[in-house]
């Protein structure tokens, strides 16, 4: 039969070609839905299709009203499977449900077994309301259930002035990354570090006998990011400049090109008299992450 | 009717417990902000758990450097208001372009609520103010 194979195959566009074209009453059509509804009854209730079922009732409801049944045994198990079906739904939610209490526990138990999986510090910046500085400060997830470890850099106070590089690496105990390329005419006039059980500072002041201004790197690193508070001085908001998959924030603070960077907890920048693209040259030789691996 | 409840204590449960395990803090605050400088090129300053204060601060060229005052500042709603003055570190950087230190403060700071210092650095007869984060303690 036609409609019945344009209903099985959930054809509609095809049951209102039939209705349309006259080659079938509503009556036949209903009575066609009933026929493939009743068979599906008659299997077995595990093989029997509830949606199809559900779907050629609602059909027949439209057509003809509430849809018929042959006995009030086939009413009556329709109704009883449509009762398990919304059992099985329950439990289908109820054990989502438990999956996912599951997982908020799990997440429990790691923030108290692993503080330092869950526990992550970060550091960004933005502009002052009144663009007159750039801020860089701490952002933390805290599991906030136990207390924060203090993974300390260095138990003492120091600081360093020298004009010897190795001097610095035997300080910090690792070779801080530093530019790598300068332009023309600049050198290093002096290092400077600080080292401290919340900070690290690291600063690089280069010097040229074109220019009475210097021209100065520095590293400045919070052990606990949450603390860490930095303010650059600038005129007014400046641009932020993609690079080697790192976000340079580009400003001016009087005369003098200031880049400030961040890699996780750590803030870099360089200032002085340059321009913007000497400023990204001598960013781009620092190595970008590798610098912050050796902190 | 049993399994819409269910549902809704579900979400609400996981709600909750996600509210409760990631508390995320950001420190977003409004900072006063100064004129761009001809001496100081960056100023940082910290107040962790402890009471401890932290102050950093860089200039472009070769001054004596200082922290000149530190103010305790408590929140009230969305101000803050000076609570009091506290002593400023005794050190004073000579003739360098980099200045750190770090100062106690749990003698000085006492009761709870959110809490930054405010500190004014000194070098070449220019100041900068600088603003630690906020701290509830």
């Amino acid at each position: 039969m036609d409609s019945t194979n344009c209903v099985s195959n959930g054809n509609l566009d095809a049951i209102k070609c039939l209705l349309k074209e006259g080659k079938v009453s509503v009556q036949e059509l209903n009575e066609s839905v009933q026929t493939i509804i009743q068979c599906e009854l008659k299997k077995p209730s595990e093989k029997i299709d509830m949606d199809k079922v559900y779907a050629l009732s609602d059909l027949s409801w439209m057509l003809c009203g509430s849809p018929k049944f042959e006995t009030s045994a086939q009413k009556y198990k329709v109704e009883a499977l449509a009762k398990l079906k919304k059992h099985d739904r329950f439990r289908h939610w109820k054990k989502r449900s438990m999956a996912a209490m599951g997982l908020a526990a799990s997440l429990i138990v790691l923030a108290i077994i692993g503080n330092g999986i869950l526990y992550r510090h970060w550091l960004s910046g933005d502009s002052s309301e009144d663009d007159q500085q750039y801020l860089v400060g701490g952002n933390v997830v805290d599991p906030g259930l136990i207390a924060k470890g203090s993974a300390e850099i260095d138990a003492t106070d120091r600081d360093l002035r020298t004009q010897d590089f190795q001097a610095v690496i035997d300080f910090l105990g690792y070779a801080p990354d530093v530019p790598q390329w300068l332009p023309e005419g600049w050198h290093v006039r002096e290092y400077l570090a600080s080292s401290h059980s919340r900070y690290q500072w690291i600063m690089v002041n280069y010097s040229a006998s074109h220019s009475e201004d210097m021209l100065v790197y520095q590293i400045q690193r919070y052990t606990d990011a949450d603390e860490a508070q930095f303010s650059f001085e600038q005129n007014q908001t400046g641009e932020k400049v993609e690079t080697d998959g790192l976000s340079i924030y580009v400003t001016l603070n009087i005369e003098k090109t200031t880049g400030v960077w961040i890699i996780d907890s750590t803030t870099y920048n360089i200032a002085g008299p340059i321009d913007t693209n000497e400023l990204l040259k001598i960013q781009r030789s620092i190595g970008g992450k590798n610098a912050n691996e050796s902190l | 009717m049993q399994m819409k409840v269910f549902r809704q204590v579900s979400c609400f449960a996981m709600i909750l417990l996600l509210a409760l395990v990631f508390t995320v803090h950001t420190y977003a605050d409004t900072f006063p902000g100064q004129r761009a400088s001809t001496v100081f090129n960056s100023t940082s300053v910290a107040l962790n758990k402890s009471k401890e204060g932290a102050f950093g601060a860089t200039t472009y060229n070769y001054y004596d450097i200082k922290v000149s005052s530190v103010t305790l500042q408590k929140q009230n709603g969305t101000k803050w208001e000076d609570v009091k003055s506290l002593t400023a570190p005794s050190k004073v950087a000579k003739d360098t372009t980099l200045y750190t230190s770090t100062e106690s403060y749990s003698a000085s700071i006492s009761g709870t609520g959110t809490f930054r210092l405010k500190a004014v650095f000194s070098a070449g007869g220019a100041t900068t103010t600088s603003y630690s984060g906020s701290m509830s303690l």
